[in-house]
């Protein structure tokens, strides 16, 4: 039963990803002092700190007992807004205080912003300290496989990043043979490190390879390849003739695919052309998207975030009136399915509105749509569901900039003095 | 509103007239409405259902240890006669029902007044009643992980967490759905926290005991022991068992929740019965066939098979069930007994839509029918093995030789925000994809038994990944006691079976107390134990909770109670068996097996008390109070010490578990670490 280390247990996403580093530059291993950028958080606005710091109280409020796996999911997503926002110290600090396994794989992430961002003392340091939570886990009785290896396979993947190769593969060796296969969810990520690894030369011959894939295939390898095409899109917006290429291969994706990949897909294009101020492209596009959508048959809880969505990009590219009727339109759906919406998803499923109002610019709308979220998520009785919610809408308003008016900012900070029992 | 009854008390013993005394439970405290808001039942209380109560999606039930929860078949919720008690933690609800060793949760029925109440002592008491079933309905959960059905008509035949399914033997509709989790679509950028779906928690079960449920509304319309939805892997369950219900012990659809220390003890219909993708895992489990309602069928009171494993609704639509099952003890009803093919339970294992399921280190014994009984789908309209196959699903036979990292490519797992096929199925080990390895076979009857089985090479040797399997001649277990077999009447015939009256399910013969390989090793669900069926030499993990036990249906050893928490070296996990009464001035001989052999020492460590503390790489379950050394391991891994248990600590716990410096493997590394045994709790008389 004895059987030596080797390579080829490597998850497919470690592998890539060290595939990209070697095909790059292939960096020195990180010298512990030497080179290395201290850390610090970024500026950012008064309101969105205090909704980050709402955010942290209402998830930090649950009890441990029996609630510790909801508290540690729900401090890991504020963890995960901090690194987002740019506020990495934050994000270490509060890492350290949730009580589970998630600890670990914040402080990993924790990581990979640090090598992000060059402060490589900051991750290697980090680094340890989430590989020994993974041992942590191991020796827990309760503990379980699949959440060791979540926090192994990101340190392994950051320690490729940080071109520590050994190191990298090291961990990649520990995850369990079976469950090590299952962690190629960074497949879609790695895309975007193959996407810049493609150029003009070889565009022809690499969307040919993803033809196969995107056609007839429907699987995680298809939705890598539909990440990549995007940022192919991007990269190669310029270039007409080799942008169309691209975007054909989107529009052509495998029917298999559940139809929310290819929508998704069709409307990240229509975002890179209106970053790109390339509005008519973008309206081309979105009125394909529209389209599929129309022709589609969803789940109303499914249809209604598009909805949100499609109206935001309308908005985006200047089609303000249109926006703004989907949008009331898009609400009015909502409130005649409510009563069809779990009562704790509701507030999920509303909140892209809000953000869609504030994506268009109507602040006093996007207000009363988070009001309604808000007291959305107050419709439980309980306060396990309320602590997520009300953490949820915290974060979408600091991650989408939006200052809540004082009515608002009020009532926020009621519900999460106010929750308690019962959990 | 839960109504205090106008009295307390617990067991009220009713006068019968012309027959022996009958006894009742009377509750407390009657549960007659859905549960929104989070609460606590606990003991003195005692519990009716008196509905279909649900707890809601956002709400948590706790239930204390030493709780008991009474009810019937006739209730007042939704409306009056609205079908039988049953308690639902709906999607988004948690249960938490933690029992311990000596206070385990019992979920029974009135009629069931010989049900103990309160500590081990009165734990093991208590009578069996054979033919007693569907006398409450069951307890249903709810999850939010992958699963499928084409009976939803929006279901898609690729996964998605908006497929969902609803629960069946439940009557209000509004209320059983399971899976469908809200899809959400977010292109890759930025730290993003992994969903619930297939890692969401319904919360945690552990020594409970489901005794005489059942319901039956019509075909596939039914309540089981107890129903596990789409319920995802955050979810812990151990130390549960199921006793007479009318349908199935254990039925699982979908999800990747996994099950370990399970018994299931004369159910109506199957023991275990799996659909619509389960991708977990159980380890550890007894499961004895039988009857307990004269005069129904087959599947509605009478066993049927012991596993019943359905890959999918549709064979070729995903997720389909990918599994694993190691360290079961199955015992089935033989025809033998009476010799008409009609007679004894079916099968010990049944196949449809395209099921992989892997067993490992489990015991076969006294089958009704075939070992492996390929049956292609189970019947819906359009849907057959050989559609499947044309549609590009891999053939039965070729399923069982086809590596288990190869997934089907048939509708797999998109990816994206949803998830990709290697993150879908983590459940089976490394092998084939249908597998027996060291398995062990023991009177099963019928003729061309096998059959199926030698096609597939169950029991060649060395044939592909069906290893190690045995077939003996000579009982495995330590006893096995039939009563007089009984002729129930169905429509249309009749079936022969003798019950189950005692059994000790430790392992006697060689064949059973080792294995040439160790059960697969997936901290937390299963360790690497190295024997054949559910126990250990030595060790009965049913003492002190599980009904099977306060009924006298297996033997209780209080001496030595096996607790698990052991960490696998170079040959599995050691194995701690121990002879001795522990009373005062008699003598105790400790044992430790499956060390790395000629290993200069083991270290035995005993202490007052429970402790699960983390060290070197283990899980030290004892207060390492004194630290007893056994050099000179033998060539076959073994060592042991013998003492005389002082005087004076009557009543006394002690927990004991064993530590050697070994080989632990770590992924594909081995490094020298500590290997525990399993620890024990010894009970001083």
């Amino acid at each position: 039963m004895k059987t030596p280390t080797t390579l080829s247990c490597l998850p497919l996403a470690v592998a890539l990803t060290l595939a990209a580093v070697g095909a790059q530059t292939q960096p020195a291993p990180a010298e512990a002092t030497a080179g290395s950028r201290a850390l610090a958080d970024a500026p950012l606005a008064g309101f969105r700190t205090d909704l980050l710091q709402l955010a942290w109280r209402a998830a930090a409020a649950f009890p441990l007992d029996p609630h510790v796996q909801t508290r540690s999911r729900v401090q890991e997503q504020v963890v995960l807004a901090c690194l987002n926002l740019d506020q990495p110290l934050r994000a270490q600090r509060w890492a350290g205080d949730i009580a589970d396994w998630r600890r670990g794989a914040c402080l990993a992430d924790f990581a990979q912003y640090a090598v992000e961002h060059g402060d490589t003392v900051a991750a290697t340091k980090a680094l340890a300290g989430a590989a020994a939570i993974a041992e942590d886990v191991t020796n827990d009785p309760r503990g379980q496989e699949w959440c060791r290896d979540s926090i192994l396979m990101k340190v392994a993947r950051t320690y490729a990043r940080l071109g520590e190769r050994a190191q990298a593969e090291q961990y990649a060796a520990r995850l369990d043979p079976v469950s090590g296969l299952a962690f190629d969810n960074g497949l879609a990520a790695t895309a975007a490190g193959r996407a810049d690894l493609i150029t003009a030369d070889n565009l022809a011959t690499e969307l040919a390879g993803m033809d196969d894939l995107l056609v007839n295939e429907a699987s995680g390898l298809t939705w890598a390849a539909l990440v990549t095409c995007v940022r192919l899109f991007d990269k190669f917006y310029a270039d007409g003739e080799r942008r169309d290429a691209i975007e054909r291969r989107v529009r052509l994706v495998n029917t298999k695919l559940p139809p929310n990949f290819k929508l998704t897909a069709l409307l990240e294009l229509v975002r890179v052309s209106a970053e790109h101020g390339d509005t008519d492209k973008a309206l081309a596009s979105l009125r394909l998207a529209q389209t599929f959508f129309a022709e589609t048959d969803w789940p109303a809880d499914v249809r209604a975030p598009f909805e949100a969505q499609i109206g935001g990009l309308l908005g985006r590219i200047g089609r303000t009136d249109e926006a703004r009727l989907l949008l009331e339109q898009g609400l009015a759906s909502y409130h005649e399915a409510r009563e069809s919406f779990r009562q704790t998803k509701r507030a999920d499923i509303l909140r892209p509105f809000a953000e869609a109002w504030h994506a268009i610019g109507e602040r006093q709308r996007a207000n009363d749509v988070y009001t309604l979220v808000v007291e959305e998520g107050m419709e439980n009785p309980n306060s396990r569901p309320r602590a997520e919610d009300v953490a949820a809408t915290c974060l979408s308003m600091a991650q989408h900039g939006f200052e809540p008016d004082a009515a608002l900012a009020a009532r926020l900070r009621e519900i999460v003095d106010g929750l308690g029992e019962p959990w | 509103m839960n109504l205090p009854r106008s009295f307390q008390g617990s067991l009220i013993a009713l006068a019968a007239t012309g027959v022996a005394s009958a006894q009742t439970i009377v509750p407390t405290v009657v549960v007659n409405s859905d549960i929104a808001v989070s609460q606590t039942w606990g003991p003195p209380n005692i519990y009716e259902l008196d509905g279909e109560i649900h707890v809601l999606d956002g709400a948590t039930l706790t239930i204390l240890p030493g709780t008991v929860i009474a009810s019937d078949t006739t209730v007042n919720f939704p409306t009056p006669g609205s079908g039988p008690a049953s308690l639902s933690i709906d999607r988004g609800a948690l249960l938490i029902a933690n029992g311990t060793r000596t206070q385990p949760i019992v979920f029974t029925s009135k009629a069931d007044g010989t049900t103990p109440v309160g500590g081990l002592s009165t734990n093991m008491t208590g009578s069996y009643r054979q033919t007693a079933g569907a006398e409450w309905g069951g307890l249903t959960l709810h999850g939010e992980g992958y699963m499928n059905t084409q009976r939803i008509v929006t279901n898609t035949s690729v996964p998605s967490s908006a497929n969902y399914g609803s629960m069946e033997g439940l009557l209000r509709a509004n209320l059983r759905d399971y899976g469908g989790g809200q899809v959400v679509t977010a292109f890759p950028g930025g730290f993003t926290s992994d969903g619930q779906g297939d890692n969401d928690s319904s919360g945690s079960l552990s020594y409970v005991s489901l005794r005489y449920s059942g319901f039956i509304a019509g075909s596939t319309v039914e309540l089981n022991g107890y129903s596990l939805g789409a319920i995802g892997r955050g979810t812990s369950i151990h130390h549960i068992e199921t006793i007479n219900s009318v349908d199935d012990g254990i039925e699982i659809w979908g999800g990747t929740v996994s099950l370990k220390n399970v018994v299931v003890w004369s159910c109506g219909d199957d023991s275990f019965d799996v659909d619509q993708g389960w991708r977990g895992k159980a380890q550890h489990g007894l499961m004895v066939q039988g009857f307990n309602a004269a005069g129904t069928s087959q599947g509605s009171g009478i066993g049927d098979n012991m596993f019943e494993t359905d890959g999918a609704e549709f064979c070729h639509w995903q997720p389909v069930t990918s599994s694993i099952i190691a360290n079961f003890t199955v015992v089935g009803a033989p025809q033998g007994l009476v010799p008409t093919s009609s007679n004894g339970g079916d099968h010990a294992t049944a196949w449809r839509d395209n099921a992989r399921v892997q067993y490992h280190n489990c015991i076969f014994m006294d089958i009704g029918d075939l070992i492996v009984s390929n049956e292609g789908s189970d019947g819906e309209a359009g849907n057959s093995e050989s559609l499947c196959t044309t549609n590009g699903v891999i053939d039965w036979p070729t399923r069982w030789l086809t590596s288990s990292a190869t997934l089907s490519a048939v509708n797999p797992f998109p990816g994206g925000a949803e998830l990709t096929p290697a993150q879908a199925y983590t459940a089976q080990a490394p092998g084939n994809l249908i597998e027996f390895r060291d398995i062990l076979f023991f009177n099963n009857p019928r003729p061309l038994a096998y059959a199926e089985a030698d096609a597939r090479g169950v029991r060649a040797p060395y044939a592909g990944n069906n290893n190690n399997n045995v077939t003996t001649v000579t009982l495995p277990i330590a006893a096995r006691t039939r009563g007089t077999a009984v002729t129930l009447t169905i429509t249309g015939g009749t079936i022969v079976m003798a019950p189950v009256t005692f059994l000790d399910p430790r392992p006697v013969t060689s064949d059973a107390q080792t294995s040439v390989e160790w059960a697969p090793e997936s901290y937390g669900i299963l360790d690497g134990s190295r024997y054949r069926g559910g126990f250990g030499e030595g060790n009965l993990w049913t003492t002190g909770w599980a009904g099977v036990a306060a009924y006298g249906l297996v033997p209780s050893d209080t001496a030595n109670v096996d607790l698990g928490g052991c960490r696998p070296g170079s040959q599995g996990c050691p194995q701690q068996v121990v002879t001795g009464t522990w009373a005062g001035g008699t003598n105790v001989t400790m044992t430790v097996k499956n060390l790395e052999p000629l290993l200069s020492t083991c270290f035995l460590v005993v202490g007052g008390f429970q402790i699960n503390f983390p060290i070197f790489g283990g899980t030290l379950v004892p207060s390492p109070d004194i630290i007893l050394t056994l050099s000179g391991v033998s060539g076959s891994g073994e060592a042991s010490i013998t003492f005389t248990n002082p005087p004076g600590f009557g009543g006394t716990t002690l927990y004991s578990q064993a530590a050697g410096l070994d080989f632990v493997q770590f992924g594909a590394q081995w490094l020298e670490q500590f290997s525990f045994s399993n620890a024990q709790a010894h009970l001083q008389p």
